[in-house]
């Protein structure tokens, strides 16, 4: 069977940048700029990107294209055939399975939540909802969180998340090259558009109250970007420009790795994730901080938009956005278009988590594209159904912490590493530029050598400092939710030693030599 | 919005916008002179 590969260049960086756009463009990266120092954030969030966003992004594009090579399109092949004399390293690969496949559980509920809320918009579902008390109930109501006049029960909610899933496995069902190159190529020209109409249409409200003519849009973009320089001695600044970063870029996934698999040998990657990061920035700081922050402010004035900057995604997205529309001329319209460019958003990004795990069973156990499909999405339709009916029990935020906290620092940093120190700088440099449009700058070696690995370690360590022993004892969960939590968390450790066994079965299996060796 | 305010919009916009135009101008390029 030979190796499907993308059908255009421009095919494939759309579609890893369609993997990195999605809500934190539009919801996360807004707030935490306007509540971590506002323009002067840029000044961390630049420097992340340029010593820990961009590298990453040339590590995993470049080793997924070397592993892809091998007939690998995940990282415990692609791990195994950069380090062929250690045979642990293909396990520390599992996490590039397991990340995405446990995000894509949950992150597609999520994203049916859109689609929902596109509806109603339409429909004017929500839209005796006129304070954030009744849209947080309405909110609930729909979460199956509450019975109220809103919802009597999930029934909305489940028939939206069918939708969302069974497009999610269409989409995949029709390959690389027919169904992602095709929807990431026609869904992104879609999203620019609708966040285009939409910053245009925020940045021309002027001042709607007129009695306060100081509410305007521009003066919520000096929210955003006025510079508080004292924010800048903060470390937490520093740490949550650097997740930022790592976040919106959906580096340390396994994603991309996986997308790069599918390059041939002359393929470029050095341009091509320069220009894939560089097209999510465009999303995120230009018309991602154009849109949330100062409607919030026009509408709504500066205390209540610190308070929104502040807020959760949750919140931010289907609380408060839904009531700014209600405030704005023709505002049903521009409610739908928001929450349809943030279903496609979501949808671009959910396909590229599912891949892995696909791709895994397709090379490794050699299965068709279609009964990979079909055990895949058998298995995550089964576990989506905890985190549907559990979510008041923090199901959601318990997948979501080892999903993507922990395994995107933990897999970036062991990329980085196995890339710069074990296959070796030179090789990894000279691998890089293969086929390449571009000359990177040469103190990249340096940087992808020495910084990146060293603020990944930093990262971690601040993290386990700061954070694991509350979150391992689960201090900060409710006494009620604590049986479901430690539930979510023998199930996710049962996934990862499913996969793990998986891997171990598959080298034994077919590649009995390298485990001999 | 403060005149450093402004500075740093425009400046991380071009910034941006400058990289994205350069990539995609490369990139579009090096795809007709690969269909060559």
């Amino acid at each position: 069977m030979s190796r499907e590969h993308w059908g255009s260049k421009l095919g494939v960086i759309l579609a890893v940048a369609g993997s990195a756009v999605g809500l934190g463009n539009f919801l996360r990266f807004p707030g935490i700029a306007a509540d971590n120092g506002g323009g002067a954030f840029m000044i961390p969030y630049f420097v992340s990107f340029l010593l820990l966003g961009l590298p990453l992004m040339w590590i995993e594009w470049t080793i997924g294209r070397f592993g892809g090579g091998f007939e690998h399109s995940t990282a415990p092949g692609v791990f195994q055939t950069m380090w062929r004399k250690n045979r642990f390293i293909k396990y520390f690969g599992v996490i590039g399975i397991f990340g995405p496949t446990v995000i894509f559980i949950y992150y597609t509920y999520i994203e049916s939540w859109l689609l929902g809320y596109g509806v109603f918009s339409v429909t004017g579902r929500y839209a005796a909802c006129t304070d954030s008390t009744q849209m947080a109930e309405f909110l609930k109501g729909y979460q199956g969180l509450v019975h109220n006049d809103y919802f009597s029960g999930l029934g909305s909610a489940y028939l939206f998340f069918l939708i969302t899933f069974i497009t999610n496995i269409v989409v995949l069902c029709f390959g690389i090259r027919g169904g992602i190159e095709r929807v990431c190529k026609w869904g992104l020209v879609v999203l620019f558009g609708l966040a285009v109409i939409l910053v245009v249409r925020v940045l021309t409200l002027g001042a709607p109250d007129s009695a306060r003519p100081e509410w305007n849009p521009i003066a919520g973009m000096g929210f955003l970007w006025n510079p508080q320089w004292e924010k800048l001695k903060e470390a937490k600044v520093w740490l949550a420009a650097a997740g930022q970063i790592f976040f919106t870029l959906s580096v340390g996934f396994g994603v991309i790795l996986t997308y790069a698999s599918y390059l041939t040998k002359q393929d470029d990657v050095a341009l091509s994730g320069l220009t894939a990061a560089t097209t999510n920035e465009l999303a995120e700081v230009i018309l991602g901080g154009s849109i949330v922050i100062p409607a919030a402010f026009a509408f709504l004035g500066p205390q209540a938009t610190q308070a929104i900057a502040g807020q959760g995604l949750f919140d931010l997205g289907f609380i408060t956005m839904p009531l700014i529309f209600e405030k704005m001329a023709y505002g049903t319209v521009f409610a739908a278009m928001w929450f349809f460019l943030l279903f496609i958003a979501g949808v671009t990004s959910s396909i590229s988590l599912a891949l892995p795990a696909i791709a895994f069973l397709e090379d490794e156990f050699n299965l068709s594209r279609r009964e990979a499909i079909i055990i895949f999405a058998t298995i995550t339709f089964i576990l989506c159904q905890p985190v549907i009916f559990f979510l008041g029990n923090g199901v959601l935020g318990e997948m979501d912490f080892w999903g993507t906290s922990v395994s995107l620092v933990v897999f970036g940093t062991i990329e980085a590493i196995l890339f710069g120190w074990v296959f070796g700088i030179d090789r990894a440099w000279t691998e890089l530029h293969q086929g390449s449009d571009i000359r990177i700058p040469g103190f990249y070696r340096w940087i992808i050598k020495y910084v990146t690995p060293l603020m990944l370690l930093t990262i971690i360590g601040v993290w386990v400092w700061q954070e694991w022993k509350s979150k391992l004892l689960m201090e900060e969960v409710e006494q009620a939710n604590r049986p479901f939590v430690l539930m979510t968390r023998i199930g996710l450790m049962g996934l990862f030693a499913f996969l793990l066994i998986m891997i171990w079965v598959v080298w034994k299996r077919r590649h009995p030599s390298e485990e001999t060796s | 919005m403060t005149t450093a305010g402004w500075i740093f919009m425009l400046l991380s916009w071009g910034v941006i916008l400058g990289l994205f135009i350069y990539c995609m101008v490369r990139t579009l390029s090096s795809g007709k002179r690969n269909d060559k």
